[in-house]
């Protein structure tokens, strides 16, 4: 079966997984959440498109994105993050800095229907990741598990 | 015992002065106190929790005041801020620039860079290092060892926030939770106690790929330091200037020396004026 081929508004959101080791002491994400792996060549940030879901509220999109994780098998940190990010903000410091064209791609598996991939920045690029973790404030930040 | 005669330092003069016994209005402070007492304010704004930008007003001085926990002491922003601009560009631009790369390094950005102070002309922290860490640093065999030497020699905030990433991979049964480089760690823990390293405390995280890495996230300017276990230091720094949405930015990879220099010019820098806000 083929990726669908769905177009995802730049006007929707995006939650990214931020381990404790990447959030900072004021619940911020650092910039190492938002790094790609050169080890990995990781072409892409993996995020968890929110608006799939079509949810009204925020707070249940983000619970069925820790479904997701659960799901594949993944149990998110305690103190562990999801930082949540519009993806036009993000297409705007990765255009303005990232060495690559932006593009945001859905990327769904089978445990996963909401995995998207942003493309256009590498594991090169750090300022692009400084930037990005620069556009996250408080009331983006959702626990990762719930208590 | 006071000098106004720190060129290089001039900007801090006219930033914040410090009222203090036998100093008067026209007496700056040496080079020592004034990083002091900058590291001060930075840490009472930092600990206050206010949104507070440093600016030549009476707004923002009644801030500063309001801010301070200790009643005793009074901060001021000086009114004639005109930072030094010493050594031209041509110096600098036939210079070895150490593997930096620009990625929107403008003709402001090199201005703000040589206009900062030399390094051998920088402030040195007093106030740390009753014992000095170094030789325990450099022979140790594990992280803990690391951790300890900074906590003894009173780099309380780095140490904790080291030990705290070490029990998170010790306890993490994420695979890729495993690491957090030794070798990484050691540079970070030199770096941080060297004698003419006078940068606010940092966050610190660590990447993908287990090397730690140090972070300042500020109101509009935000900087990161990665340590390769090579000694070379990837660094990335933001700013955005006088509250327009330009930014100015910069990355690269280099010895200690220029990392410091170029971070540092982003996180003491006299065009931003914006010191330890929370985001």
């Amino acid at each position: 079966m083929g990726i669908p081929n769905i177009e995802i508004d730049i006007k929707h959101h995006v939650a990214r997984y931020c381990k404790p080791l990447c959030v900072g002491t004021d619940g911020l994400p650092l910039a190492c959440a938002f790094e790609l792996r050169p080890e990995r060549d990781e072409k892409y940030l993996s995020v968890n498109w929110l608006e799939y879901y079509n949810e009204s509220e925020l707070a249940i999109a983000v619970d069925c994105v820790r479904q997701a994780f659960l799901n594949k098998g993944f149990r998110p940190a305690r103190s562990g993050r999801f930082a949540v990010l519009q993806i036009n903000q993000m297409k705007s410091v990765i255009s303005s800095l990232g060495s690559k064209p932006f593009r945001v791609k859905y990327l769904p598996t089978a445990k996963d229907r909401s995995h998207t991939g942003i493309f256009g920045y590498t594991a090169a690029d750090n300022s692009t990741a400084l930037k990005i973790s620069e556009l996250a404030c408080a009331e983006d930040m959702h626990l990762a598990r719930l208590p | 015992m006071y000098s106004l005669n720190f060129s290089s330092t001039k900007y801090l003069e006219n930033l914040i002065r410090v009222p203090d016994a036998g100093a008067t209005e026209n007496q700056g402070l040496g080079e020592t106190s004034q990083s002091q007492m900058l590291r001060s304010v930075q840490q009472t704004l930092h600990q206050s929790r206010k949104q507070i930008t440093l600016r030549n007003d009476k707004s923002s001085l009644e801030e500063i005041r309001n801010s301070n926990s200790d009643p005793t002491r009074t901060w001021w922003v000086g009114k004639n801020f005109s930072p030094t601009r010493s050594k031209s560009l041509d110096s600098l631009a036939n210079r070895d620039q150490g593997g930096i790369r620009g990625v929107s390094l403008t003709h402001k950005n090199w201005l703000d860079l040589i206009g900062f102070p030399s390094l051998s002309r920088l402030p040195i922290n007093t106030t740390r290092k009753k014992v000095d860490p170094v030789p325990q640093i450099r022979d140790a065999t594990v992280q803990e060892e690391i951790i300890n030497a900074l906590t003894v020699a009173g780099y309380h905030k780095i140490a904790n926030r080291l030990n705290y990433l070490y029990e998170v991979i010790q306890e993490s049964d994420d695979p890729d939770n495993s690491i957090m480089n030794f070798m990484s760690l050691q540079k970070l823990a030199l770096f941080f106690t060297r004698d003419d390293v006078s940068l606010p405390d940092p966050d610190i995280g660590v990447d993908p790929e287990g090397f730690l890495q140090a972070e300042w996230h500020f109101s509009n300017v935000a900087a990161l330091m990665k340590f390769l276990p090579d000694g070379k230091i990837v660094f990335a720094a933001t700013s955005t200037v006088n509250g327009q949405g330009e930014s100015q930015d910069i990355q690269g990879k280099g010895p200690g020396d220029i990392a410091l220099k170029i971070v540092r010019s982003f996180l003491v820098n006299p065009n931003v004026w914006a010191y330890p806000i929370l985001r």
